[in-house]
């Protein structure tokens, strides 16, 4: 069988070497599911194997034990009462119909309940019988000489608990009113049922006494009270019950709070028992009892807490006594000093430096132990063993002290209400709780609980540990007391003294333990005592402990021989006190969680059945609830340093849960804590997601935000406030399990799900704002978006959440696969189509877009904006008035910062989209707009003859000659809403397709710029002509990936999997081809512009005019387009007349002319237009004449026209760089082939306008390039295993190739051959 | 020489208090085991929604293509 337990021992020390994964902090009580007492009293079963004289006490304490037993259910009964009157309907009149009915009803809702009390009411008149009977056995043994009472201290122990018993039921039936609400109920009922039934005499007597017993206040007391009075000498016993609490109480012989506050209600109580209103009972005069002594006890602790939410006055009691005097009991001490003993902020300091000083040497101890267990089991401690209960015992006593503490504020408290009469208090339990705590006693408080939660925690993990060293101690000490100290006392008293003898025989023989089993035989030698004294008698060595009716009767054996002090010499008395002191706490040592679960129960600072009674309500709300106000007080503060504490106090509902189930055995209460429960979760979960979101959101602007500027705003304007605030969030989001009314919560997924919803809403305010704004602010959302990814980046160091992607492309509604258009998308197109392109006019030299002073168009109308969320914006006030500075900087233009980000945010898979329609739109306007108005002002509007004044004429006859033919075209209604309008809008599309292609061309270089290394691009090699071979092969990043995988491949030592090098090399190869720059560079704008030109070419024949008469050139009059440009342009040139007018400049900048620079350079008109265009014509003969006009009129003209001429040079420029135009029909004018022939020869070489399909499309973008990508390279000679081809398609990186731009050449350098 | 009950009962109980001790350590295995569990299944049933909450993202945009 040993073989079989030495096994199981074996088995069971493997499991501690299980490889446990939790990588957790623990912040919340140890979560425990299978909970295990390894020793528990067997409530004197086992009594009768013990033979000793104090049998009969045992018997009486066995019997004590069962009534405590019954007392307890009483007490839980009583106080969790509700009142189930309330909720009966009642007859009104006597002839009501269904009254009948109401009566059977009620008397069948309360008879169980009236059954209850009935229980309750024999129980206490069962049980007062019973304790006047042991105190008449007490009084009985009453000796007259020494006027002493042999009374054990175990079985006065159990008196105490009675007496607190009554104490406590019978406060309880007096604050119960509900109890005679619900009984006269009861009656009223029975007794209209009764006369109809017969025979119900013996109810009606039973009933009465109910009713007396309930009507009448203190009646357990009083009825106690006259019992005791009955018995003779019973105030000789009485007093040394006192005697024993305030013993107890002065040496501090308890360790859970219940016993010390026990202790402390039974005094008064006892004292108010003895003394009656004659001459004979008077406490006052009554020698046994130190009165002063008491009241010094009193007045330390002048508050104890009676019942969960119930406190009692120590001193009230005293003073309902008849022979009450106050000279001799005292004064109370000042409130504001009790006070300071009461409020656990006036002791949080050292308790935390306690805290620390007692975890550290726990540790200490516990690690020691470990460590010399793993070196050698059988190798003693580093320390005397007998520090180890001392140790645990201190740690009892803190927690202890501490939760009583606790206790004993809140008791304060509510004794004190705050009668403040500004409180908003709906109810007096407002008023002790709610409003009764300063902020500071809030923080105390939750740093206590913390306190206690966490060291109670730390004592019961180590129990396994501690607890075989504890038994085996405390068998140790038991024997040596028994074995040797207890055998050299009864040697010697020798033959004298026997009915001491006769005890100590008894106690050797209970307790002992021997060595082999038997009592080494030598009490017939005695007087070798002193020749062999050294002979010691071998102790076995066991971890097990007594039984604990076992450690009970060694315990009355031992105080019943201290009783008789007279027998013994100093030093054996000595021997007796101190093994009484240490096996006193025996039993709490040895089941260590048991005991530190009692001590840490808290439960009462949540149970008001008190005030809910007093209140009449049936339940407060959660804002009232103590556990709540802690939890809630933690996530409003801006203390970080608290958030580790958060499921202390929250844990204070395991508490209550536990004791509802467990010892109140009352469903309906753990209902109503599981729903509050709840309602605290789903609020604590709101508030810490919000609380964490905007934490990681602050954090975020605060990295993003300019450096320099922050610094300066720093300085000048919030000091400190943009500083990343601090916290201690991340040991909270790792929380995987937490326990919650044995429910395992994970917290980290809660929240994680919680800023997934966080991000998307975000996301969606962004847009929305974007959605209710003009395109300057799509600078805002890049902002906005950047700080969300970043955000998003923070959050999942701890959470695992969405890919960001997903959630981006699901708010910007934009997951379809087929088709390329989100929210932001089609906002940008819309904007550019209604309010940019018609509105903005733009500056060639800061070649930027303002908006026009005057709009020829309706208003344009947009979503509303989304209300102003602080947190969605950038976090905080500081933070967002930083970023709203620097926002309003790119809110009045348009320019390359709006391109950049709105590549940025649009993304260049969309970019084919919005280029797309704005050609469309461009298409549209010139077959629907444009070529209507033309044809209108060719035909009807320009005069019949255009042709170009002589010289002689000057400027001034040139520019009046003008002036009268264009008359016509100056007054036309439509000219500047319809006509140059359309020509702004067109151009203002094309210059915002060149500005986008620069855009993309830089930041295409700057891609370029960071890959060229990695794709050995060196300025020579640049140069270089291409070998022929693919370039990928000879990159660093491919070639020095491929080598070291090679390496690898032929050491198969070092790598376990080559095949992940092989696919790191694929992956190499991929990304090389991805970023190397395509030959066939491309524009974006060049693109466009050879769009326009197909555009065009549906107006091409009719803006080409009519064909010259004279086959060469028409000069005097045409109808080409450019001729019809001439006089717009001359128009747009017109001085103002009126100052207050707005020049064509001011009204639609430059936009216009691109229009009209590119129709003429895609028509091929531009050296026509540029040799017969009016203004030119005019600025040229300003140019040869001698003098200079001086009217102002001519200047103004002069200085608009030659800034036109400027500007279309340098337009004309750009688009001869990006696209020249179709090639000309060139004519060849040949010399008459003779000298009478009157026709030249003419040779026409027409080259016709290629219509062949554009080389890159626009829509068929990017992709196009990495579809012909070659095969992967073949795999490298001596390699034996080949490469996974990579896939053709590069879906998996990030950014797509650039699509349009050409990178730029490196500088070229001169070569150093 | 028989032994006294008592002394018998003192050896039995020895009997028992390892028997004790060894439930004690299993019941300490098992708790811890509980949360070791319950963190390494957490972090399983998190992977497991995320990946979910992908699929039906995918599918969302799958459909498009159909429709």
């Amino acid at each position: 069988m040993s073989s079989s337990l030495q096994d199981a021992n074996e088995r069971v020390d493997i499991l501690e070497s299980f490889p446990f994964q939790d990588d957790q902090s623990l912040i919340e009580e140890l979560p425990s599911s299978v909970g295990y007492s390894s020793y528990s009293s067997n409530a004197f079963f086992d009594r009768n194997a013990y033979d000793t004289q104090w049998a009969e006490e045992m018997a009486a304490m066995e019997k004590m034990d069962e009534l405590l037993k019954a007392g307890e259910h009483f007490i839980n009964m009583v106080y969790t009462y509700r009142s189930c009157s309330k909720a009966l309907p009642q007859v009104k009149t006597s002839e009501q119909a269904n009254k009948q009915q109401i009566y059977e009803g009620t008397f069948e809702v309360l008879e169980p309940e009236i059954k209850k009390l009935k229980d309750f009411m024999y129980f206490q008149r069962d049980t007062i019988k019973v304790f006047c009977e042991y105190i008449k056995k007490l009084a009985q043994t009453y000796d007259k000489k020494k006027e002493t009472i042999i009374a054990s201290e175990a079985l006065i122990s159990y008196l105490i608990k009675l007496l607190d018993l009554f104490a406590l039921l019978d406060a309880l039936k007096n604050m119960k009113a509900c109890l005679n609400n619900d009984f006269s109920f009861f009656k009223r009922a029975s007794g209209f049922l009764r006369k109809q039934m017969s025979g119900a005499e013996d109810q009606t007597q039973e009933n009465h006494t109910l009713y007396l017993f309930l009507a009448h206040q203190n009646s357990i007391t009083t009825t106690l009270k006259q019992d005791l009075h009955n018995i003779e000498k019973f105030d000789d016993v009485l007093p040394i019950i006192v005697n024993q609490c305030a013993d107890y109480l002065d040496n501090d012989k308890y360790i859970l709070p219940s016993e010390k506050h026990c202790l402390l209600r039974v005094m008064p109580y006892v004292l108010f028992l003895i003394d009656e209103n004659d001459s004979k009972h008077n406490i006052f005069k009554n020698k046994s009892l130190n009165l002063s002594r008491y009241a010094k006890i009193f007045r330390k602790n002048p508050v104890v807490p009676l019942y969960g939410d119930m406190q009692i006055t120590l001193e009230a009691l005293v003073k309902r006594s008849p022979h009450f005097d106050e000279k001799a009991w005292g004064t109370s001490t000042l409130e504001s000093k009790v006070a300071l003993d009461y409020e656990i902020i006036h002791c949080v300091d050292q308790t935390k430096q306690l805290y620390i000083d007692y975890t550290a040497r726990f540790a200490n101890m516990v690690n020691d132990i470990r460590a010399s267990r793993s070196r050698n089991p059988k190798d003693p401690l580093p320390f005397p063993e007998t520090d180890v209960p001392e140790v645990i015992l201190l740690g009892m006593r803190i927690l202890s002290d501490w939760s009583s503490r606790v206790l004993q504020q809140s008791a304060w408290k509510y004794s004190k209400p705050n009668n403040d009469n500004t409180i908003p208090a709906q109810f007096d339990y407002e008023r002790v709780v709610k409003f009764n705590y300063r902020p500071e006693e809030r923080v105390a408080l939750i740093q206590f609980i913390a306190m206690i939660k966490g060291l109670g925690s730390l004592m019961a993990r180590h129990e396994s540990l501690l607890e075989p060293l504890i038994k085996k101690i405390i068998h140790n000490e038991i024997q040596q007391f028994v074995q040797v100290q207890l055998r050299e006392t009864i040697k010697s008293f020798a033959k004298k003294k026997e009915h001491i003898k006769l005890e100590l025989t008894q106690l050797k023989n209970l307790a002992a333990d021997w060595f082999n089993g038997q009592e080494p035989v030598e009490a017939a030698n005695v007087k070798k005592k002193s020749t062999s004294g050294e002979e010691k008698p071998q102790i076995p060595i066991r971890a097990v402990p007594p039984s604990s009716t076992q450690l009970d009767l060694i315990l009355t054996i031992v105080s019943s021989l201290m009783d008789k002090k007279k027998e013994f010499s100093s030093s054996q008395f000595q021997e007796l006190e101190t093994f009484h002191k240490s096996a006193f706490y025996y039993r709490y040592l040895l089941n260590i969680s048991s005991t530190v679960n009692q001590i840490t129960d808290l439960a009462d600072l949540w149970y008001r059945e008190f005030y809910l009674e007093l209140n009449n309500r049936v339940q407060f709300p959660i804002e009232t609830s103590l556990p709540w106000i802690l939890t809630d007080h933690i996530l409003e503060s801006d203390d970080p340093s608290l958030i580790e504490y958060i499921f202390y106090p929250l844990g204070l509902y395991n508490d209550t849960a536990h004791r509802a189930l467990q010892s109140l055995n009352q469903r309906f209460l753990y209902d109503e804590i599981e729903a509050e429960l709840n309602l605290c979760f789903d609020q604590l979960l709101y508030k810490l997601s919000g609380k964490i979101y905007t934490h990681f959101k602050t954090t975020a602007s605060n990295i993003l935000l300019d450096k320099s500027y922050k610094q300066q705003l720093e300085t000048f304007h919030f000091q400190g406030k943009l500083n990343i605030p601090k916290s201690r969030f991340d040991v909270l989001l790792r929380q995987k399990h937490i326990m919650l009314l044995g429910r395992s919560v994970d917290l980290s997924g809660l929240l994680a799900q919680r800023q997934n919803t966080y991000l998307r809403q975000n996301i969606e305010y962004a847009i929305s704002r974007y959605e209710a704004s003009d395109l300057t602010s799509i600078v805002e959302l890049e902002t906005q978006l950047i700080n969300i990814r970043l955000t998003y980046r923070l959050l999942s160091q701890f959470l695992q959440l969405d890919p960001l992607e997903s959630i981006l492309n699901e708010v910007n509604e934009s997951t379809s696969l087929v088709s390329y258009h989100g929210r932001i998308a089609l906002h940008t197109i819309f904007e550019i189509m209604s309010d940019f392109a018609p509105n903005y006019t733009f500056n060639s030299i800061t070649q930027r877009f303002i908006k026009a002073p005057y709009l020829f168009t309706e208003e344009v109308q947009r979503e509303s904006m989304p209300k102003t969320n602080p947190l969605f914006l950038f976090g905080n006030k500081q933070l967002n008035a930083a970023y709203a500075n620097s926002a309003e900087l790119h809110k009045s233009f348009l320019g390359m910062p709006h391109m950049h980000a709105l590549i940025n945010v649009v993304g260049r898979k969309n970019l084919p989209l919005i280029i797309g329609e704005c050609l469309r739109n461009i298409e549209i306007k010139i077959n629907n707009v444009l070529t209507p108005y033309c044809r209108e002002l060719i035909q009807s509007g320009m005069p019949p003859s255009q042709k170009l004044p002589i010289y002689d004429y000057g400027t001034e006859g040139g520019y009046g000659y003008f002036q009268l033919k264009l008359k016509d075209i100056y007054t036309y209604p439509d000219l500047r809403p319809e006509v140059i309008q359309c020509f702004r809008e067109l151009g203002n599309s094309i210059v915002f397709m060149n500005l986008l292609d620069q855009a993309l061309v830089q930041s295409d270089a700057l891609i370029f710029t960071k890959s060229a290394p990695f794709l050995g691009f060196t300025p020579e090699s640049w140069y270089q002509d291409p070998t022929g071979e693919d370039p990928t092969l000879q990159s660093p990043l491919y070639s020095q990936l491929q080598k070291l995988a090679q390496l690898i491949e032929q050491k198969p030592d070092v790598t376990k999997v080559p095949e992940y090098f092989n696919e790191i090399v694929g992956n190499a190869w991929r990304a090389d081809k991805f970023y190397r720059p395509a030959d066939n560079n491309t524009s974006l704008f060049k693109s466009v512009l050879q769009r326009i030109s197909q555009i065009l070419n549906n107006v091409r024949s009719e803006w080409s005019g009519t064909a010259p008469d004279n086959g060469v050139i028409n000069v005097d009059s045409s109808t080409e387009f450019y001729r019809l440009w001439s006089a717009l342009q001359f128009v747009t040139c017109w001085p103002l007349t009126n100052e207050n007018d707005k020049s064509y400049q001011e009204l639609f900048g430059d936009g216009y002319m691109w229009a009209g620079c590119t129709f003429i350079h895609f028509l091929g008109q531009q050296c026509r237009f540029e040799l017969f265009d009016f203004c030119y014509h005019i600025l040229n003969v300003e140019e040869a004449a001698a003098v200079r006009s001086d009217k102002p009129a001519l200047k103004n003209f002069f200085k608009t026209a030659q800034f036109v001429k400027d500007m279309n040079q340098q337009i004309f420029s750009i688009l001869n760089t990006y696209c020249p135009p179709p090639a000309p029909s060139n004519m060849v004018l040949s010399p008459p082939a003779t000298e009478q022939a009157e026709q030249f020869i003419i040779t026409t070489t027409v080259e016709e306008v290629s219509n062949a399909p554009l080389s890159h499309s626009i829509s068929s973008n990017n992709l196009a390039g990495s579809n012909s990508f070659p095969p992967p390279p073949p795999p490298a000679a001596g390699m034996t295993n080949s490469f996974p081809p990579p896939p053709p398609m590069i879906d998996d990186m990030p950014p797509p190739p650039p699509p349009f731009g050409m990178p730029p050449p490196p500088p070229p350098i001169t070569n150093p051959t | 020489m028989t032994k006294a009950p008592i002394q018998k009962d003192w050896e039995e109980r020895e009997f028992i208090e390892s028997v004790t001790l060894n439930i004690q350590k299993i019941i300490d295995f098992l708790n811890k085991f509980e949360l070791s569990t319950r963190n390494k299944l957490a972090t399983v049933n998190e992977k497991i929604l995320t990946l979910e909450r992908q699929v039906d993202y995918l599918e969302a945009s799958f459909k498009t293509v159909s429709e």
